[in-house]
Order: structure tokens, then C-alpha cells, then sequence
């Protein structure tokens, strides 16, 4: 669950409560909805009907730091999986990691490219996944359209049965490459300290090799399609670049030796709001570059930079909230390892306002893709 | 339940090859053993699914004592060495979970040792008596008392709010 | 097809990870034909509806309610009461749900004990003011609300009512697919049957022919100390597999991944408590006869009550950790 989730866009707000003839001076959206995790948002208007306050909640806690208390070490990638099982292939791989740092072993270079690969499939449908199911829905169907039609089946009537059919079947191939490793998809199986548990057979490796063929293709379509359906229509490029949804935070992602964005291993970089860099380090000094503060209003810590210390929720160049996931990823590092596609996507994201310096999180599309 | 007049409750699973008819040769001599067992007699120690020893606990039980023929004398040949592995295995999940490991014990009692019966039948309630009652229904039902409060509260909402068309 | 005239179908989420609603997403193409046969409701991790539109709904208007997740707060007791009011028929989706899940792990700590170590004590947090989240927080004349953080995680049965069970963490799409085909063609049966086969996973198990009838192992393994053989029965290699305690179902997932089961269907209907089973099992199939060789035997299953209840400690027989402070549970507000 990512903590800066963006503010919703307010006629979500108005629509979650009858606003009758006086303006409610309260406004709840309860459950928060097309993510995952649980959440609730509070907001409070001051007379003029301007947002006074807002709380973002989270109602419940699970406690995964002390239930995996005294279990045995090999077992957590499986367990840390369950903190989602929308990305349960990340949380797998970082346990994974973890195991091959607490037992000092290497995995060997098969190993190492089967964890990526599967990693690196497993970024590509969960984008898919966002970008048609989840978040997607708020442009692709638009923003103005009824709650009961702002999802995967409005956007299916909106794109057309067979770009539904065509999206549905590209995420289960890539899917079924995971399972073909990690024994099931959600909730995989396959990560062992200094390795992986099953090996690929040769005769298998032509399937995955047209599988890459064609999601490469896949991934320049879905740009098609965003382009068309977001960046093409001037309303949305105005709302997504508009003031009120910016939000400038740090921005923290993996980045290898160049600087450049890698999915799988590397160093955490940090960089401000102007794209100065914060901070780098590995994994293994998280806690001495991250903090966590906790309110009384909801069940979910708040992580932040710990040098800069908790300064509140506050925005701007000098702020210790920082975001993580797409936006802050590419925001973090220099560019891509690989060569761009056509139309690559960090040329995508800087486009809608032609500004200098990074994206910011606030902009709905920017921090969801 | 009064601490007063409580008393711990032993639920004694015994091979009737031996141990049982120790218990019976200890009843039937009068040696006076204290009344908190309640035997119930198995073909062999072996046949002891390791589900009812939980059972026997969820159910009020504040003991669990097994009685099985010594080793090499199961007339079954490996059905007290399965037990035994069991009763180690059973031991660590009980500590694991709160529960003391002398709850459950587990003894060697050929058919004629009727004294050793009255032995550990008394010393087991002694441990018992010190460790003080286990009341898992009791514990059951403290634990769902936040469930129950909240369910009687909604309860009294719905019958409020009128029905939605 | 008039969409008010569709059986009207609802998903919700308790104590979960989001896994069992990607388990309904990836019923892949099928999903267009669930789409068109009924209408969906409420389901908040695809589409936009909230608690009110639930609560305005006649009772039993919604012809069935998938819910998975384990029960935590007083706001899932809520939801799922609210849920079952609505509903005919009420489905625990998912391991979390049928038997409490991972995170009924939980259950073998005290509730004080979880909410100081993740607010307090954990080396990544930094709390001088001792703050800790609070049923009520002040904002100006107003109040913010959270529910209550229980005593212990419960399933799904444990707070309300349920019709059917179908089992897995997460279930499969063939599963789900097959319940929800039931359920639209009025082909369920008796009430409380979990939707799954009542057999063993070993015996859907590919490496079932290596199983020998009878194991005598010197001793249990741990995974990563051992190069496994990917033909072999697990178990035979002494890696402590929970198939032979558990339903099928799944088609031995992990087993085709090369990892043991964890257990994540659950038993079978004949069996009342899934640990005490699997230990049963496994204590049988060692061969040392003598307390200290039968110690050494077992120190390859280090933690048992997250071997054996991995997903179902909230279910076991049990229930949780007996512990010290268990007669002040249910103070509302949190520490200190
Ligand atoms: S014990 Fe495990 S590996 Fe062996 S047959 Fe059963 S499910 Fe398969
Ligand atoms: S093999 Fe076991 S743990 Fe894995 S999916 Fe099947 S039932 Fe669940
Ligand atoms: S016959 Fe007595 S223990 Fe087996």
C-alpha cells in the first residue's frame, strides 16, 4: 500500500455524501476503492467549503514485524508475500534477497536471471494491471463518467471487446510464465536463500521467448492507448499538470551503477522535489535512512527520511516524505537501462507541461504509471 | 468456576493391553488414587490421534495423561514409539501456545504395575493443582465476549433502522 | 439482458492482502462471462461503490457475498455483519476467511504485545510522544474514528454465519470459476460443504507414486540444506510437507513450483484440527525411537505451530496463544 496516495479528485468527494442544499462541513469516503488495501478518507471544509483538513486512514493492522517473530528464516519469503497479494512477487524477491544477505551466498547466474526474470515479468502485468483495472479506469472511461461504469468493465465497453480480450490475455501469459516458476502466481514459491527452487527446461524456452516478442508489442500499445485517451484530450493533460494536483515530495527508487532504473537489485537513491540527490544506500541500511512515525488516527506508520527527520505533512524540496513506486522511480534515477521504445516513457511523463525537474507525485497519472 | 471447590480434571487415554488393566487391577485392589481421571480405554497407545489430546483441552480438560505397554512390549510392536514421537511433538506445540508442557504426560504401565497408576494418577493432579485450572471453554467464551457486545449492539440498530425498500 | 434482473453478486475484504480479489481478476477471459451474467454490487478493490449503497439495499437483495480475509476489527465485524444481512448467501473466499490465514499467525501473540512492538519498540520507529493509534482523535470539535483492534483474529464462521467455504490462499481460478457456475445454475450442496475435493492433495499430487506407504526418516530437513529432487515425493526427501493433512484442489501448485505444501487449502472434512494431523503424520513417519534421537529428528521443523497452522490457527482447535494478560482483552483504547 503505497502511503502517499494521491487526494482524490474532489468530485469523488462531493459525490460520496448527499450534499443537499447546506454544504456538509464533513465529507467521508469509506472504503477508499481501486487499490489495494483498506482505507477511508476524512476530509473537514472550513465555511468558504475549502478543504481545511484531510486524513487519509488506514483501519486495520495485521502486525507482520512481530508474527514472523521466531519463525524459521526460509520461511519468510511466503510469508512476507501475504502483505499483498496484488505485488506479491515483490515482496517475495525481498525476502529472497534478504536470505541471500543474512546466509552471505551469491545465487548463481541461472538463478539471478530467473528471479529477474520473473521479477521483470511480474512489473510488466502489474502495470497492466494498474493501468486497465485499477487506476486506469479515471481517464481511460474518464473522470466525469458514473462510479458504476469507472472500471475494467466500462473501460472494456469504452476500449472495445477485443482491446479488453487482448489485455486480459496478455496478463495471463505473463502470469502463467510466473506460475511456471513460482508455482502459483499470487503468492509464488520459488525463492530459497542463494536461489530459486525450480530450473527452466529448454524446451520451454521458445514460449518465453515469443511471450517477450509480443509483450513488447503489448507495452507499445498500451502507450498508444494512453496517449489517445489521456494525452490527446486537453482537459485531462490541463487537470493532470493543474497545481492542485501536484504534490512534491522526495522521490526514492533502485537505480544500478549508471544511475539507471533496475526493478530487480542496485542501491536506493533519494533525490528532492528539484531533482537533487538525497541520499543513496543498499537495502541493508534502511534503518538508518528510514523512519517511521505514527499517528493517532490511523493504523499505518508513516515512513520518512530519517536524516531530515518527521517534519509533518508537509510538500516541497525540504520535505522527509518521500514517495516510492513509478513516478518516484523514474523520478530517481537517470533514465532507463534499455534503450527507449518508441515514444519511451520517461519522454511521456515530462511531455503534458514541458516543465524542467521531475514529476510529482500528485499528478494522479504520473505517480500510477 | 470457584477456585475453591475446583478440582483438575484428567482425561487418560489408556492401552487397554496395559496400562487400562493396571487401572482396573488399581480398582479393583481399592488403592485409593484420586477420582479426577477419566479413563477411556484405546486398543493402543498408538491409536491416540493427537486431535483428541487437543480436543480433550478445548473441552475442559485441565490434564491429558497416555498410558502405552513399556518399550518393546506394544503389542502392536511400533504403535508406543509413534506415540511417543507424537507426545514430543504435541509437548513443544502446547509451550508453543501458551500451555504448560506438564498438562500433558505420558507413561510406560505394564498390567501389573497398578501402584505406579495411583502414583502418577496423584502426582499429575498435584502438578495439575499447582498450575491451576486451564478452562478453555471459559477462556472461549472471555475471548468472544468483544464478538458478542458488538453483535448485540447491531443487533439493537437493526431493529431501529427501518428496512430499506 | 436487464441488469436489475441479474442475480447481484458482492466481494469484500477483511484482514487480506488483495491476493483473493487478483484470484478473481485472473479468471482471466471468464471474467467477461461473470460480468455479463450478474451484476456486481460492491466490490472495492474494482469499482467505485461504498457502504452506503450497500446499507440502502433491501436485506437479502444480494444474491450471494464473497468475502475473504480474516476478521481484526470491530469494522470488519461490522462489514461482514452488514454483508450477511444483505445477502442470501454468504461465501468465506480464501484461506484468511475459512481458517484465519497467515495472518492468524498473529494468534500466538497478545494483542498488547503486537500494537507496542509495531508503534513502539520496532528498530524503524521513532514515537518519543508514545502515540498510538486511537478509537477516537479530536479535530476540531469533531472526532476521526478507528475501529477496535481485537483480542484475537477470527475466521469468518467465527463472527457470522457462512453458506460455503472455498478454500486456498487464494483459491484457484478453476475453483471459483466452478462455485460460481454452481451458484448461478442453483447446483450448490448442502450448506457449510467446502467447494473443493475432499481428498487429500496427495492424491493429486504428480510425485505421488514415489510416496512410499511407509516412511522412516532419520529426520526432517529444511529446505534450503537440501538439493531437491524435483520428481520426488518431498516428504520421502524428509522436506515437511503438509499434502498428506490437506485438501486438494489446487492441482499441488507448490509442489509443481519444487516447494513443499503449506497447507493453504486446509484439511479435509473429516478432520478437526489441520495441526494436530499433520503432526500426527509427521511424527509417525520418523524413525528414531528414543526421546534424544526423536528430539534431533524434529529439530528440522523449528517452529511448529507456524509449520502445522501456517493458515489455520484461528480455526485450530486452540484458537490462539493462551497468554498472562487475557483477562483485560477488551479495553477498548489502545496503550498506554
Ligand atoms: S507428501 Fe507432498 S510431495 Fe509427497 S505426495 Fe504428498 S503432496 Fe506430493
Ligand atoms: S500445494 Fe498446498 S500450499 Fe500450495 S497451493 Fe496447494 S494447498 Fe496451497
Ligand atoms: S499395545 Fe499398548 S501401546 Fe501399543
Amino acid at each position: 500500500m503505497s502511503v502517499a496516495t494521491p487526494i482524490l479528485p474532489m468530485r469523488e468527494a462531493s459525490g460520496a455524501s448527499s450534499a443537499g442544499l447546506h454544504r456538509p462541513r464533513r465529507v467521508t469516503i469509506d472504503p477508499i476503492t481501486r487499490l489495494e488495501g483498506h482505507g477511508k478518507i476524512e476530509i473537514f471544509l472550513d465555511e468558504k467549503g475549502n478543504v481545511e483538513r484531510a486524513f487519509m486512514q488506514v483501519p486495520e493492522l495485521r502486525g507482520f514485524e512481530v508474527f514472523s517473530r521466531g519463525r524459521p528464516a526460509e520461511d519468510m519469503p511466503q510469508i512476507t508475500s501475504r502483505i499483498c497479494g496484488v505485488c506479491p512477487t515483490a515482496h517475495h524477491l525481498a525476502s529472497t534477497k534478504t536470505l541471500d544477505d543474512l546466509y552471505q551466498v551469491e545465487p548463481p547466474p541461472a538463478a539471478r536471471k530467473i528471479r529477474e526474470l520473473v521479477y521483470n515479468t511480474f512489473m510488466l502485468e502489474d502495470h497492466a494491471l494498474h493501468f486497465f483495472v485499477l487506476g486506469g479506469p479515471d481517464f481511460v472511461v474518464g473522470p466525469d463518467a458514473p462510479p458504476q461504469q469507472r472500471n475494467i468493465v466500462g473501460l472494456i465497453q469504452k476500449v472495445g471487446l477485443d482491446a479488453g480480450r487482448k489485455v486480459i490475455g496478455m496478463r495471463r501469459r505473463l502470469r502463467d510464465l510466473i506460475a511456471y516458476f513460482g508455482g502459483k502466481v499470487v503468492h509464488p514459491v520459488l525463492g530459497l536463500p542463494g536461489g530459486v527452487s525450480k530450473a527452466l527446461s529448454p524446451q520451454d524456452l521458445p514460449g518465453f521467448q515469443q511471450l517477450a516478442q509480443d509483450s513488447l508489442e503489448f507495452a507499445l500499445w498500451t502507450l498508444q492507448v494512453f496517449k489517445q485517451a489521456v494525452l490527446a484530450n486537453p482537459e485531462y493533460v490541463k487537470l493532470i499538470t493543474a497545481e492542485a494536483y501536484t504534490h512534491k515530495t522526495c522521490y526514492m527508487g533502485m537505480v544500478d551503477e549508471q544511475d539507471k532504473v533496475n526493478f530487480y537489485d542496485g542501491k536506493l537513491r533519494v533525490v528532492d522535489a528539484g531533482g537533487r540527490e538525497v541520499c543513496r544506500f543498499a537495502a541493508r541500511q534502511y534503518l538508518d535512512h528510514i523512519a517511521e512515525h505514527v499517528e493517532p488516527w490511523s493504523y499505518v506508520k508513516f515512513p520518512y527520511l530519517k536524516d531530515r527527520g518527521w517534519k509533518g505533512f508537509v510538500e516541497g524540496v525540504d520535505t522527509s516524505i518521500y514517495s516510492v513506486a513509478p513516478l518516484a522511480r523514474l523520478n530517481a534515477a537517470t533514465g532507463m537501462a534499455t534503450p527507449p521504445g518508441p515514444g519511451g516513457l520517461r519522454g511521456i511523463l515530462h511531455d503534458p507541461g514541458g516543465e524542467t525537474g521531475p514529476p510529482h507525485t500528485g499528478q494522479p497519472l504520473g505517480a500510477n504509471y | 468456576m470457584r477456585e475453591g471447590n475446583w478440582r483438575p480434571r484428567i482425561v487418560a487415554f489408556f492401552c487397554n493391553w496395559c496400562t487400562y488393566t493396571a487401572a482396573d487391577l488399581a480398582g479393583v485392589s481399592r488403592l485409593k488414587y484420586a477420582p479426577n481421571a477419566r479413563v477411556i480405554r484405546l486398543m493402543c497407545s498408538g491409536r491416540l490421534d493427537p486431535q483428541l489430546v487437543l480436543a480433550a483441552f478445548a473441552r475442559g480438560a485441565d490434564g491429558v495423561l497416555i498410558g502405552g505397554c513399556h518399550p518393546g512390549d506394544c503389542h502392536y510392536l511400533e504403535g508406543n514409539y509413534k506415540t511417543l514421537r507424537r507426545f514430543r511433538l504435541l509437548r513443544r506445540l502446547l509451550r508453543d501456545l501458551g500451555i504448560e508442557e506438564e498438562r500433558l504426560r505420558l507413561e510406560w504401565v505394564s498390567a501389573a504395575e497398578g501402584e505406579k497408576i495411583r502414583q502418577v494418577v496423584t502426582d499429575m493432579v498435584e502438578t495439575l493443582r499447582a498450575l491451576g485450572p486451564l478452562d478453555l471453554p471459559g477462556q472461549f467464551r472471555q475471548w468472544d465476549q468483544e464478538v458478542e457486545t458488538l453483535k448485540a449492539q447491531v443487533v439493537e440498530a437493526e431493529r431501529l433502522t427501518p428496512q430499506p425498500a | 439482458m436487464n441488469p436489475t434482473s441479474k442475480p447481484k453478486v458482492a466481494f469484500y475484504w477483511c484482514a487480506s492482502c488483495g491476493g483473493c480479489e487478483e484470484a478473481v481478476v485472473d479468471l482471466a477471459e471468464d471474467i467477461l462471462n461473470v460480468v455479463e451474467a450478474v451484476e456486481i454490487v460492491f466490490w472495492p478493490v474494482a469499482m467505485d461503490f461504498k457502504k452506503q449503497d450497500l446499507e440502502a439495499m433491501p436485506d437479502r437483495a444480494i444474491a450471494a457475498a464473497l468475502v475473504n480475509g480474516a476478521i481484526r476489527t470491530s469494522e470488519q465485524e461490522e462489514m461482514v455483519r452488514l454483508l450477511r444481512r444483505k445477502s442470501q448467501c454468504l461465501i468465506s473466499y480464501g484461506a484468511c476467511a475459512q481458517l484465519g490465514g497467515i495472518p492468524a499467525l498473529a494468534n500466538q501473540f497478545e494483542r498488547e504485545e503486537i500494537l507496542r512492538y509495531v508503534y513502539q519498540e520496532a528498530p524503524s520507529v521513532i514515537n518519543n510522544s508514545g502515540t498510538y493509534p486511537q478509537p477516537a482523535t479530536p479535530h476540531n470539535g469533531d472526532t476521526v474514528t478507528l475501529p477496535a483492534f481485537r483480542n484475537s483474529v477470527r475466521a469468518l464462521d467465527q463472527v457470522v454465519e457462512v453458506d460455503y467455504y472455498i478454500p486456498g490462499c487464494p483459491p484457484t481460478p478453476a475453483l471459483t470459476k466452478a462455485a460460481l457456475d454452481a451458484l448461478l445454475a442453483g447446483r450448490l450442496p448442502p450448506r457449510g460443504t467446502v467447494l473443493a475435493p475432499d481428498v487429500a492433495l496427495c492424491e493429486q499430487c504428480p510425485r505421488l507414486e514415489s510416496k512410499p506407504k511407509d516412511l522412516s526418516l532419520d529426520a526432517f530437513q529444511r529446505p534450503h540444506r537440501t538439493a531437491l529432487d524435483p520428481e520426488k515425493c518431498l516428504l520421502a526427501q524428509g522436506i515437511p510437507c503438509m499434502g498428506p493433512a490437506t485438501r486438494s484442489g489446487c492441482e499441488a501448485l507448490c509442489i509443481k513450483g519444487n516447494m513443499a505444501c503449506t497447507g493453504c487449502f486446509g484439511p479435509t472434512s473429516r478432520v478437526l484440527d489441520h495441526g494436530a494431523k499433520i503432526l500426527s503424520c509427521f511424527a509417525s513417519a520418523l524413525a528414531p525411537k528414543e526421546p534424544q534421537g526423536i528430539d534431533q529428528a524434529l529439530a528440522g521443523l523449528p517452529d511448529p505451530v507456524g509449520t502445522f497452522y501456517r493458515y489455520s490457527l484461528a480455526r485450530s482447535l486452540l484458537r490462539r496463544k493462551r497468554g498472562p494478560s487475557q483477562t483485560q482483552h477488551f479495553i477498548r483504547g489502545n496503550p498506554p
